[in-house]
């Protein structure tokens, strides 16, 4: 395992992985429960300075030195997440879709103001330098070769929680409560008349969504090892979205399947683009690549809303 | 102190006001927040750099502000109209609101990441001669704060282009038209009321807001292809706590906005002030879903 | 249909709408109208009467083009109006009243008839003043926002509207709904009125009332024409109890 492709596909399967929980919590909120979250970024930024600042040594600047395990980490990121979606909820939830949206993309607005201004904690604009990487203090990644099998086993955890989020969220959704909830989202109304609380089911969609955000946030920082503002740009919620509606709205499959792909042409045209473009137009692959994206979601809205793989109709 | 921060809000307000036009007109009309309009305020600002760089500049001051408006205008109608043509239309016709939000966000990250391309992510400036700030009189003799002419312009504009549209949307017959349009489009194509064609001529004037906007956004400042995303969040917040689909209240929003604004710039919280519009948008959400102004 | 023939024609008792073979719905799978003909002649006020759900009201929403027919022909006045968009069929002479939400809240009465005469399409025509003639409880009201007046109102200016467009053809979806028997009444002397010039096609749950001022009754059943009669033949009221029961 000594570069080449290797470490580049355990990279690679590493941010599917991140961002597949993520976009499951997406799908929670916004394919199954219909709420929709503009502000992802929010979530995944609290989730990644909570687990920070929880497991992380002293920063230069920024809240620090509590040193807690990783489990602990990646647990307060998931509190963080949740929290802040019960926060938003208890104000915005009740209203119309589109306020909703309006609402959560203030939200990731005012968050990344904080993260920028509120140095004390945040570290400000530098952000938080020297996060604890992957496994920490239970698989130390040394240089030399153990650093590469420390790779390995990181993306072997995140794998392992993105599976678990998938297995938990089938669950939920072949159990009454995942019914109730896309009676819910699909016909508030009816339900309503059911005697379903449509509120509480709503609250809970996105609270757990906002928990899943907040892991993946908090596995992204353990990974970089570093984080600031500039990480949590409105482009990563959209990739969020990118990888939803690629896959299929409504189906946790179909999250997976929609990160994997997105994730691929997001990471393989970088790569395409480093090889192929000359020096002095380096600087634009960042646009192109953002370009490229959005007509692929453009093309899939117009031309295949349903994504890639559909939601079942009838398996209710 | 008082009267600086007013005049500074008023300021605010108008920039505000003239970057939400476009966007509260949109939202009546088609009824989903264009996420894509911090975009289009861009480009009406890169647009009107170009037209009036081309026509001279500072070397022929009233040329290249009219070049400088002319090219705004073309181009931001010309792309909300394309947009419209070849994405939003489609999904606005399956009425899925959520499909044309995403779409927005999709249209606005393509627009911004094409500025990029075509004039790097560094910033554009009119040079201009140093304009000197003049008290602004409230009554003769007391005077409240400092303007320059180019700002005492933008108020005044802005001024005239709302009391503009008001005339056109109460007093013209193709204004009452959109009205009836925005309030129902079914009813307004069975009343006989050529519905494409006029929403074609709500993105149109959608667009020349933006193209206004996008002008005096550069004649106060420089520019780059982010410098509309920071008006998107003030300018959903003055389009949501004055009500939807009302300009006075889109006025009165944005007023409140600015004067919020100009307080926190001036007590030294200036790096704040987006999160004062976004709690701003809360709290009215919270209190009055209809906005402040709204019918519910 | 018979006698639906050379439509166009301003002959007493040419059809001006006709309707063939009319498929309608919101899922294609699903149709809630089925293989619908029928013809509205000059001079003449036809009730399309049915039970709750029996299809009447998406069939005159079909005939006025607000959805688009699976399946059929429907022609106004010489025009081919099948699958055209709403406008059209307003330009075309189609006056339709929707039952519900058939004025503009926000707008002013008399704007709401400015809007109206949009789909005037150069016809000749009753201006305001023969409108407020119709509905002189109007007059004080020209300046009122739609929304703020009583449903009975509302009512007159949603036909007002429709009538200000120079229509060819009527179709009414419930005038009565919601309103007082006297206003009811009044209401539907004023259509009588109306129909000298202008034949008029009335869905009704309110069948007493309809038959009172029709010239012919249709009765739907399941989404499909079921009779075509007189209207004081016994037999509409006995399958409307009928479809009742079912």
């Amino acid at each position: 395992m000594t570069g080449g492709l290797a470490p580049y596909l355990v990279s690679v399967g590493t941010m599917i992985a991140i961002y597949a929980i993520a976009a499951l919590g997406l799908n929670l909120q916004f394919g199954i429960g219909g709420l929709f979250n503009v502000g992802c970024t929010a979530f995944i930024a609290v989730g990644a300075y909570a687990s920070a600042i929880v497991t992380g040594p002293h920063y230069r600047q920024g809240l620090g030195g509590f040193g807690l395990a990783l489990p602990v980490g990646l647990l307060a990121a998931a509190a963080a997440g949740a929290l802040l979606a019960l926060l938003v909820a208890a104000m915005v939830l009740r209203l119309r879709g589109d306020y909703l949206a309006i609402a959560s993309f203030g939200l990731a607005t005012a968050v990344q103001i904080a993260a920028t201004n509120a140095g004390a904690i945040t570290g400000g604009p530098g952000g938080l330098f020297g996060i604890p990487l992957r496994l920490g203090q239970f698989w130390p990644d040394a240089a030399g070769p153990g650093a590469a099998w420390a790779n390995v086993a990181w993306l072997g955890v995140c794998a392992a929680l993105a599976a678990a989020a998938f297995m938990a969220l089938r669950r939920l959704d072949r159990a009454p409560w995942g019914r109730d909830l896309r009676a819910v989202s699909e016909d508030p109304e009816a339900a309503d008349a059911a005697g379903r609380n449509v509120a509480a089911f709503r609250l809970q969609a996105f609270v757990i969504g906002a928990a899943l955000m907040g892991v993946a946030g908090g596995l992204y920082a353990h990974t970089a090892g570093f984080i600031s503002p500039q990480d949590f740009l409105p482009i990563l919620t959209f990739q969020l979205y990118a990888m939803v509606i690629v896959g299929g709205a409504g189906r946790h499959a179909g999250a997976l399947l929609g990160t994997a792909v997105v994730w691929l042409l997001w990471s393989g045209s970088g790569e395409l683009l480093a090889a192929v473009l000359p020096a002095q137009m380096q600087a634009n692959s960042g646009a192109i690549r953002v370009i490229a994206i959005a007509v692929v979601m453009l093309a899939m809205l117009l031309q295949r809303p349903e994504g890639l793989l559909p939601e079942r109709v009838g398996r209710r | 102190m008082i009267g600086a921060v007013v005049v500074d809000g008023v300021l605010i307000a108008a920039v505000l006001s003239l970057a939400s036009l476009g966007l509260s007109l949109s939202y009546a009309v088609f009824r989903f927040p264009n996420f894509a309009h911090a975009d289009l305020l861009t480009i009406g600002a890169f647009a009107a750099w170009s037209g009036a760089t081309l026509a001279g500049g500072n070397a022929a001051p009233v040329l290249s502000l009219v070049a400088g408006a002319t090219a705004a205008l073309v181009t931001c109608a010309g792309v909300i109209l394309l947009a419209d043509r070849l994405v939003l239309r489609a999904l606005l016709a399956r009425r899925q609101s959520a499909s044309v939000i995403i779409a927005a966000f999709a249209i606005g990250l393509l627009l911004r990441n094409v500025l990029v391309l075509i004039f790097g992510p560094g910033e554009v400036a009119l040079d201009r001669d140093i304009e000197i700030a003049r008290p602004v009189m409230l009554l003769p003799g007391l005077s409240a704060g400092r303007l320059t002419a180019t700002e005492s312009g933008v108020i005044l504009a802005t001024a005239l282009l709302l009391a503009g549209l008001h005339i056109f949307l109460r007093h013209s017959p193709t204004g009452r038209d959109l009205r009836a349009v925005a309030e129902d489009p079914d009813l307004a194509g069975l009343s006989g009321l050529v519905v494409p064609r006029i929403r074609v001529l709500a993105w149109g004037l959608c667009g020349a807001f933006c193209a206004a906007a996008g002008l005096a956004i550069l004649m106060l400042g420089p520019a780059q292809p982010e410098t509309g995303s920071e008006y998107m969040l003030p300018a959903l917040a003055a389009v949501v706590v004055g009500g939807l689909g009302s300009i006075w209240g889109m006025l009165a929003g944005a007023l409140l906005i600015g004067l919020v604004e100009s307080v926190t710039v001036h007590v030294g919280l200036a790096e704040w002030r987006e999160v004062t519009a976004f709690a701003l948008v809360v709290l009215v959400l919270f209190l009055r879903p209809a906005g402040l102004f709204g019918r519910a | 249909m018979p006698d639906a023939s050379a439509p166009g024609t301003d002959n007493p008792g040419a059809a001006l709408l006709c309707v063939e073979g009319l498929c309608a719905g919101y899922s294609a799978r699903a149709p809630i109208v089925h293989d619908l003909s029928l013809a509205l002649r000059a001079g003449e006020i036809v009730a399309l009467l049915g039970t709750n759900g029996a299809g009447k009201s998406t069939a005159m929403k079909a005939m006025a083009c607000a959805i688009a027919p699976f399946a059929g022909r429907i022609v106004c006045a010489g025009t081919d109006l099948t699958g055209a968009p709403s406008w059209v069929a307003a330009r075309a002479g189609m006056g339709y009243v929707p039952q519900r939400d058939n004025v503009f809240a926000q707008l002013t009465v008399q704007e709401n008839f400015a809007v109206g005469a949009r789909a005037r399409n150069g016809r000749d025509g009753p201006d305001t003043d023969a409108v407020l003639a119709l509905f002189p409880d109007l007059k004080p009201r020209l300046a009122s926002r739609a929304g703020v007046l009583s449903g009975g109102m509302r009512q007159m200016v949603a036909i007002g509207r429709a009538l200000l467009g120079a229509p060819r053809v009527l179709l009414l979806d419930e005038p009565s709904a919601g309103l007082s028997p006297l206003l009811v009444g009044r209401l539907f002397a004023r259509l009588t009125s109306l129909r000298q010039h202008l034949p008029i096609l009335l869905v009704e749950q309110n069948v007493r009332a309809a038959l009172a001022i029709a010239d012919r009754a249709l009765v739907m059943v399941e989404g499909r024409l079921h009779l075509a009669t007189e209207p004081d033949d016994p037999a509409v009221t006995a399958v409307l109890a009928g479809g009742l029961a079912v």
